[in-house]
């Protein structure tokens, strides 16, 4: 047999049929994979058309397999939080949004689990999912959502997906789709006390560039990575797309087996033994073909901040945004410090924030929250700075509050929010003002991702909290 | 659908790199619920600016779009393939594209043709220099045709995209006409795999 990749081994595995046009001209590798799909969830951003396309050119009228998906309201939901004046809200009647609202209807009207606002279970889909559970090793998961990447943290196929390609999940329980190459991303070393998983992958997209892991999976490897608890890696995983990769992927081991016992939908019994037999064959043969191998020493990082936009621009906090002239791209690199309001030049730890968000599918999980809040509860936020804690899921808020951490961030000044999206997207109404700085714990840094004209600097959530506390872009390191 | 091919006119250009697909479709956009009617959300932000070229009237009657490298990166939402399309673009050529946008705009029946980088720096002269001129993309012989006289450029569009687009084929209807392999593999499924039905066993199948 032939030496496979941890992502082989699950695709091979989920392989409904082959492709089956006869195209002239198709290369190797071009044609997709009729793939299984194992469980599908679902938020109210990307799912109202998928529905209604059920029943119409040919489509069933209800799922396939009503049980194998799951749905919560996470983009649009609100977090308590007070607007900013000309926020743009979405329409909402009765406590929720109209979207949300339809996406409760459609679940229960096709017989769909959903997770609500006060249900215990709502939360951001990547956060909410795996806590129950519903997130194995070996499974494959497709979202209408590129961060559906954060899931392959469990050495799981997850990827995100178009709304077309929802309804026919929906219809088929499968979706098409060509085998990513595989790039190994190599992380030895210790990290420095401060530097984040946030850190490490952010340090890697730099390398490789926005587009640097496109037509791949991203494979997360080495001695520095299975030191990581699972939050952390789903904050690699996660990030994944930002390289421009389809997935994210770490083998699982006795971290994962670990963090998956004794939840909710886990097996149990004699299932379990069996799964776990199962998944301790899961990953990569030494000398697995991968298309590429980056090497990342973790132990020459520092806490790192994006200053343009896009999440490949970024320096260590100790360092200087770049001249546009002494870039590789100066155009761009041009373009994008103008939007950022910036010269070139500037230290990084000089840059003074107006807003610090503490959330998103990238880092508002339980162990994020614990960084930050070891931080937060050495000060008080600066005057002037708006600082929000938007927890991932009410699974991970409750038991931040049961730690007493969200008193610790109450009592430094962070305003703490219900479980969503929030500021990542800004969909909700919490958004960041025109022309103003924010330093922000989710994954992109998009031009007007955070509201018209904002400034986004992404960031791991011990440098958020400590930028808070200090005002401008802080390191973490000298804090703790 | 009726299957155009080539899709021939004019190009608007937009030659910026790493053009995300929250530039192409803001997310307010996305709070709708509609499939049909977004072609006044599409590059919302950037026509503000009454100088883009995306406001010029022969933009709206342009079937072509030719992007910068990485073009629609970011988000998933297909909001923005749909945008495009309503806008009136029937292809978009860039010498990349983000993952998902590609693979969504194939979905969708929108084209999108890659061309080499040197190609892609001639072609972005060219329609600097003469924003009018007439292009041809022959999907089934992957070739991009400039005005009357210039040779034609190599481009790439996924085979199994070409087969869509010409065959006037759904992903969901291909799909399913492998009902059989379906529920075959649906047989071969571990049992220790979840459902999300509150207190069944793992795995437990449910009659259908
Ligand atoms: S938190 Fe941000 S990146 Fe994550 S799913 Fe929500 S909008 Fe997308």
């Amino acid at each position: 047999m032939s030496a496979s990749t941890l992502l082989d081994r699950i695709w091979d595995a989920h392989i409904v049929a082959g492709a089956t046009p006869v195209v002239d001209g198709a290369e190797a590798g071009e044609l997709p994979d009729l793939l299984y799909v194992d469980m599908h969830l679902i938020h109210e951003s990307t799912s109202a058309q998928a529905f209604a396309a059920l029943g119409r050119e040919g489509a069933p009228p209800a799922p396939r397999r009503a049980e194998l998906v799951l749905a919560t309201a996470d983009h649009t939901v609100a977090t308590g939080i007070p607007l900013i004046a000309g926020a743009s809200v979405p329409a909402a009647s009765g406590g929720t949004t109209a979207q949300a609202a339809l996406l409760e209807r459609n679940a229960a009207a096709h017989g769909i689990a959903f997770r609500g606002r006060g249900s215990g279970r709502q939360g951001i889909v990547h956060v909410m999912a795996p806590e129950s559970g519903l997130v194995l090793p070996g499974m494959t998961l497709a979202c209408g959502d590129s961060h559906t990447s954060t899931l392959g943290a469990f050495g799981a196929f997850a990827t995100g997906i178009g709304t077309t390609a929802v309804g026919q999940v929906l219809a088929t329980q499968t979706m098409w789709m060509v085998r990513p190459k595989v790039l190994a991303a190599e992380f030895s070393g210790t990290p420095p006390p401060g530097v984040e998983a946030k850190d490490m992958v952010l340090a890697l997209i730099g390398r490789i560039g926005g587009a640097g892991a496109q037509g791949h999976a991203i494979e997360f490897r080495g001695p520095a990575v299975r030191r990581l608890p699972m939050d952390a890696r789903m904050t690699l995983c996660n990030m994944a797309p930002e390289a421009g990769a389809r997935a994210g992927m770490v083998a699982p081991d006795d971290v994962t087996f670990a963090y998956l016992q004794g939840l909710e939908f886990a097996p149990t019994g004699a299932l379990w033994d069996e799964a776990l037999r199962y998944w301790q064959s899961l990953r990569s043969d030494p000398d697995a073909p991968f298309a590429r191998r980056v090497g990342i020493d973790v132990a020459q990082l520092a806490p790192m901040v994006t200053w343009g936009t896009t999440p490949a621009m970024s320096a260590p906090i100790d360092g200087h945004v770049p001249l546009a002239a002494a870039s590789a791209a100066p155009e761009e690199t041009a373009d994008a410090l103008a939007y950022m309001g910036l010269q070139g030049g500037e230290r990084i730890a000089d840059l003074a924030v107006d807003v610090v968000f503490i959330g998103s599918c990238a880092n508002a999980r339980l162990s994020d929250l614990r960084s930050a809040a070891a931080i937060a509860r050495k000060g008080k936020v600066a005057a002037g700075v708006r600082a929000i804690v938007v927890p991932g899921s009410e699974r991970v808020a409750a038991a931040a509050e049961r730690e007493g951490l969200r008193r610790v961030f109450e009592a430094a000044g962070f305003a703490w929010g219900a479980p969503g999206c929030s500021m990542c997207v800004a969909m909700n109404g919490d958004q960041v003002a025109a022309g103003e700085r924010c330093a922000a714990t989710s994954n992109r840094n998009f031009r007007g991702r955070q509201g018209p004209g904002a400034r986004t600097h992404l960031v791991s959530p011990a440098t958020a909290a400590a930028t808070a506390l200090v005002g401008r872009f802080a390191d973490a390191r000298t804090m703790a | 659908m009726t299957v155009r091919n080539p899709i021939a006119g004019t190009a608007v250009l937009l030659e910026a790199p790493n053009i995300d697909t929250d530039q192409i479709m803001p997310k307010q956009f996305c709070l709708r619920t509609d499939r049909v009617g977004y072609e006044d959300a599409v590059f919302h932000e950037w026509r503000k600016d009454r100088g883009s070229i995306l406001n010029d009237p022969r933009a709206r009657a342009s079937p072509l779009l030719v992007a910068g490298p990485n073009f629609g990166c970011g988000s998933s939402r297909e909001h923005a393939v749909w945008g495009l399309l309503d806008f009136g673009f029937r292809a978009v050529v860039a010498p990349r594209f983000g993952d998902i946008f590609r693979a969504n705009a194939g979905a969708a029946g929108l084209v999108t043709a890659t061309v080499e980088d040197d190609a892609f720096a001639a072609l972005v002269a060219l329609l600097r220099e003469n924003p009018g001129t007439r292009l041809a993309l022959d999907v089934v012989a992957q070739q991009l045709a400039i005005g009357a006289s210039a040779p034609a450029l190599r481009v790439r569009i996924p085979a199994f995209h070409r087969h869509l687009y010409l065959g006037g084929h759904t992903e969901t209807g291909l799909a399913l006409h492998h009902d059989a392999g379906i529920r075959e593999h649906e047989r071969r499924r571990p049992a220790w795999m979840p459902t999300t039905l509150d207190g069944a066993p793992a795995g437990a199948p449910r009659s259908t």
